[in-house]
C-alpha cells in the first residue's frame, strides 16, 4: 500500500524534499481527502435528494420541487453580514446586488430546480428533535448512523478519481472497496436491534439477510472483471481499459465481451440491492414496516442514514464506472487528455468520472420510479436462483474466451500506469468471443419461449395474444 | 428446466423494459411540458389562472339599473353579507343608492342569486383578492378607500368595468382621470361594484348595531307573539273545558 501521486505530490512540495515529514504527509492527505470526498462525493449526495424527487416527478408527470430558491438565503446573508447597516441600507445593497447582470438569472435557474430545499431540508433536520427511545439500547443506537456513513465514505479512498487523483493506492483496491463497504451492514444491523423496536429489528434484519445474500453476486461480478483484467488494483483495471485513439470507449469492459456485460448488469442490480433502493428496500418497506431500520431516527441520526443511502449509491456508480466504463476515461480521444498539464487533465477526468457516476446514479432513480418493491422472498429468489448462477456462467464463459484466445500480448502504458499484459484475441476471435455466446443465448430463448413462453389459450383469448 | 429458468429471465427482462419504456415516455413528455399533470397544472401566483367553464361562483355583481332593492337577497343571506338603502329617483321609481357586498363574510353559496326576482344579481368568475395588492384588493378590502360610483350611463359601465380591472400602472394619464373624475370621494351613495364592505369602521359598528336591534326587535316581537298564542291557545282550552268540570266521563 502506498499513497496515492497527489499526496506524495503535495507533501514533497510542502517540504520541499524528496523524503517529505510526516505533518506534510498528514496535511496532504488531508486536503486529498477533502477534495475528493467532501467536496465532490457529499455535495452530490445532498444534490441527490433534490434530483430524487425532480427524476419522481418526471416519471409521475407532474412538476416537482420549482419554487424554493435562494432568495431567502440571499437576503439572510445580507442581514447578517451587514448587520451593522440599517435595514433600509442592508434592502438597498441587495436590491443593488440582485441588479448585477446574470444574478437575477442564477436566482430563477435555483427556484426552478428547487435548489433551495437543500438549505431548507438541512435547517429542517437540524431542527428536529434527536429522539432515543426509553427502549433503546442507547451505545449501540447512537453509533450505527456514524458506522453507515464510514461503510459508505470508505471505499472512496481507493477509487480512481482522476488520473492523479488517487487517495490509497492499494494493490487489491477492488478487494478492499467490498470489503469495507461490509460495514453498513452492521450498520444496519445495530440501527435495527439498538431501536427497540419490532419493525426497526424486523427491517434491520431482513437488511442483513439481503445485503450478505447481494454481496455474492457483487463479489463473482467484480472477480469476473479481475479474472478478465489480471488485477485487483481499480486504478490498473481503469489503466487497462485504456485504448489509444480516438474511440477510446472501445476499450471499455462493458464492450470487451458479452459475458462482462451480462456481469456488468448483474453488478447493477446486485448493486442497487446492496444499498437498500426499490425494488429492493427491503430494509425500510414503508408499506410493511414503518420505516424500517430508521424508524426511531429522527433530526441529523436520519439525515446520516439518508445521506449513507445516496452515498452507497454513489459508490455504487462509481465502482460500475471504473469496472466496466473505464472510470475516468473519455469515451473519446482520451489519448490527448493524458497530455494536458495535470492540474486540467485532473479536472478533466473529474468531471468525466462524475459524468459517469450521475448517469448511474439517474438510472438507478429511474428505476426506484417505475418497478414496485419485490416481495421478501422474491428477492431472495432473484439473488440465488437467478444473479449467483447468472455470474457463475459469466466466469465460465470468461474463463472459456481467456482460454481459446491466443494468449496475451503486453499493453499499452497509460499515463503513469505501467503497462500490464492484455489479452489478445485479434479481429475474429473478438467477433467469434460476442458472436457466438449470443447465438446461443438466442437459441436458448426462442425454445425457452416456445417450450413455457406460450399462454394458455383461454389466457391468450384474453389478453389478445400479448404475454 | 434450464428452458424454464431462461424463460424465467425472459420474463423478468421483458417485463422491466415494459416499465422503464413507459417512464421514460412519461419523462421525455414530462420535460416537452405535455402530459399529465405538466400539461394541467397551472402555477398559479405565477402564471394567470384559467376559469374552467362559466358556472364558477366567483365574486358577486349587481346590475345596479335594474336592482329593485326588494332585500329577498338579504333575507335569504345566511351570513348577512349584504346592506342595502334605497332611495326614489326622479321618476318616481325605487334604485339602490347604496348596494354593499362584504366579501370577506361571503361564502359563495350562490342562494341570493337564486332568490333575486330580477336577476340584477348574479356571480361573475372572478375570484381573486388580495388586500395586499394594489390591483385586486383596491375595490375589495380597502375600507375608506375610493370606491366607484356605478349609478352611471350603462356604456359608461362597460368602461369602467373594464379599466378597474386593469392595474393602475397600465392605465394611460387620461384613462386614469376619468377613472378618478367616476370615484365617489365621499364614499356615499355607491354601489359596490365587487361587493365592497363598510366604508368606515364607525358606519360598520352603526349598521352592525342598527341590524342587531333589528334582530332583537323582531325576536322580541316574536316572542310576544307566541306568548299571545299561547295565552290564546290557554283561553280556548278553558272555553272547552270549564273549571270545575274535569272533562267529559266514560259511562
Amino acid at each position: 500500500m502506498s499513497l496515492g501521486y497527489a499526496v506524495d505530490a503535495l507533501a514533497r512540495w510542502l517540504t520541499g524534499s524528496e523524503d517529505p515529514a510526516s505533518w506534510a504527509i498528514a496535511v496532504a492527505v488531508f486536503a486529498v481527502f477533502v477534495a475528493p470526498i467532501l467536496l465532490v462525493v457529499f455535495p452530490i449526495a445532498a444534490l441527490g435528494q433534490i434530483l430524487e424527487r425532480k427524476v419522481a416527478a418526471a416519471v409521475q408527470r407532474r412538476h416537482g420541487p420549482n419554487s424554493v430558491g435562494f432568495d431567502g438565503v440571499l437576503r439572510l446573508a445580507f442581514r447578517v453580514c451587514l448587520f451593522f447597516l440599517p435595514r433600509a441600507r442592508q434592502d438597498r445593497l441587495l436590491a443593488a446586488f440582485c441588479a448585477l447582470p446574470g444574478i437575477k438569472g442564477l436566482l430563477h435557474l435555483a427556484r426552478r430546480l428547487g435548489l433551495g430545499q437543500l438549505v431548507a431540508d438541512g435547517v429542517k433536520m437540524l431542527g428536529k428533535e434527536d429522539m432515543v427511545p426509553s427502549g433503546a439500547d442507547g451505545v449501540v443506537f447512537r453509533l450505527a448512523p456514524y458506522l453507515a456513513l464510514t461503510g459508505a465514505f470508505l471505499p472512496f479512498c481507493a477509487m480512481p478519481f482522476a488520473h492523479h487523483l488517487v487517495m490509497l493506492e492499494v494493490p487489491v483496491s477492488a478487494l478492499y472497496a467490498i470489503a469495507v463497504s461490509g460495514i453498513t451492514v452492521m450498520a444496519l444491523l445495530m440501527a435495527g436491534w439498538g431501536s427497540g423496536n419490532k419493525f426497526s429489528l424486523l427491517g434491520g434484519m431482513r437488511a442483513v439477510a439481503q445485503m450478505v445474500s447481494y454481496e455474492i453476486p457483487v463479489a463473482l461480478a467484480i472477480a469476473g472483471v479481475v479474472l478478465w483484467s489480471g488485477t485487483m488494483d481499480l486504478h490498473a483495471i481503469v489503466g487497462q481499459q485504456y485504448q489509444p485513439g480516438v474511440l477510446t470507449f472501445l476499450g471499455w469492459n462493458l464492450l470487451q465481451s458479452p459475458f462482462l456485460a451480462l456481469l456488468a448488469v448483474v453488478f447493477f442490480l446486485a448493486g442497487l440491492a446492496e444499498c437498500q433502493r426499490t425494488p429492493f428496500d427491503m430494509a425500510e418497506a414503508e408499506s410493511e414496516l414503518v420505516s424500517g431500520f430508521n424508524t426511531e431516527y429522527s433530526g441529523l441520526r436520519w439525515g446520516m442514514f439518508a445521506m449513507a443511502e445516496y452515498t452507497e449509491m454513489l459508490l455504487i456508480g462509481a465502482l460500475f464506472a471504473s469496472l466496466f466504463l473505464g472510470g475516468y476515461q473519455s469515451p473519446i480521444g482520451e489519448q490527448w487528455i493524458v497530455t494536458w498539464p495535470v492540474w486540467l487533465e485532473s479536472l478533466a477526468h473529474l468531471l468525466l468520472f462524475v459524468t459517469k457516476v450521475l448517469a448511474s446514479f439517474l438510472l438507478m432513480m429511474w428505476i426506484r420510479w417505475t418497478l414496485p418493491r419485490l416481495r421478501v422472498d422474491q428477492v431472495m429468489r432473484l439473488c440465488w436462483l437467478k444473479l449467483v448462477p447468472l455470474c457463475l456462467l459469466a466466469m465460465v464463459g470468461l474463463a472459456f474466451t481467456i482460454l481459446l484466445g491466443n494468449g496475451t500480448v503486453p499493453g499499452t502504458a497509460y499515463g503513469r500506469l505501467p503497462a500490464l499484459p492484455r489479452l489478445d484475441l485479434g479481429v475474429l476471435g473478438r467477433l467469434a468471443a460476442w458472436a457466438l455466446p449470443l447465438a446461443l443465448a438466442a437459441i436458448l430463448v426462442v425454445a425457452a419461449r416456445k417450450r413455457h413462453g406460450q399462454l394458455h389459450p383461454a389466457l391468450r383469448q384474453l389478453t389478445g395474444g400479448s404475454a | 428446466m434450464i428452458l424454464a429458468w431462461v424463460n424465467d429471465i425472459y420474463d423478468g427482462v421483458a417485463a422491466f423494459l415494459t416499465g422503464m419504456r413507459m417512464t421514460a415516455q412519461f419523462m421525455v413528455e414530462n420535460w416537452r411540458g405535455q402530459g399529465g399533470a405538466m400539461a394541467m397544472t397551472r402555477q398559479y401566483p405565477e402564471a394567470p389562472a384559467e376559469v374552467i367553464g362559466d358556472r364558477v361562483r366567483g365574486h358577486l355583481f349587481n346590475k345596479a339599473d335594474i336592482c329593485i332593492v326588494c332585500h329577498e337577497c338579504d333575507k335569504v343571506c345566511p351570513v348577512d353579507c349584504f346592506v342595502m338603502e334605497a332611495e326614489r329617483t326622479a321618476e318616481n321609481k325605487i334604485r339602490a343608492s347604496r348596494f354593499d357586498i362584504d366579501l370577506s363574510k361571503c361564502i359563495y353559496c350562490g342562494l341570493c342569486v337564486r332568490a333575486c326576482p330580477t336577476d340584477s344579481l348574479s356571480m361573475t368568475t372572478a375570484f381573486e383578492m388580495d388586500p395586499t395588492d394594489d390591483v385586486l384588493g383596491r375595490y375589495l378590502f380597502r375600507r375608506n378607500s375610493t370606491q366607484l360610483d356605478m349609478r352611471l350611463d350603462a356604456p359608461d359601465v362597460g368602461r369602467l368595468t373594464e379599466l378597474a380591472n386593469k392595474p393602475r400602472s397600465a392605465l394611460t394619464a387620461d384613462e386614469q382621470a376619468w377613472l378618478d373624475a367616476r370615484i365617489d370621494q365621499r364614499g356615499v351613495h355607491l354601489i359596490g361594484m365587487f361587493g365592497v364592505g363598510y366604508y368606515t369602521a364607525t358606519e360598520k359598528a352603526r349598521v352592525d348595531g342598527e341590524r342587531e336591534a333589528r334582530k332583537k326587535a323582531k325576536d322580541l316581537e316574536a316572542i310576544k307573539i307566541r306568548a299571545a298564542a299561547a295565552q290564546a291557545a290557554q283561553a280556548k282550552a278553558a272555553l272547552a273545558t270549564p273549571p270545575g268540570n274535569p272533562g267529559p266521563q266514560s259511562p
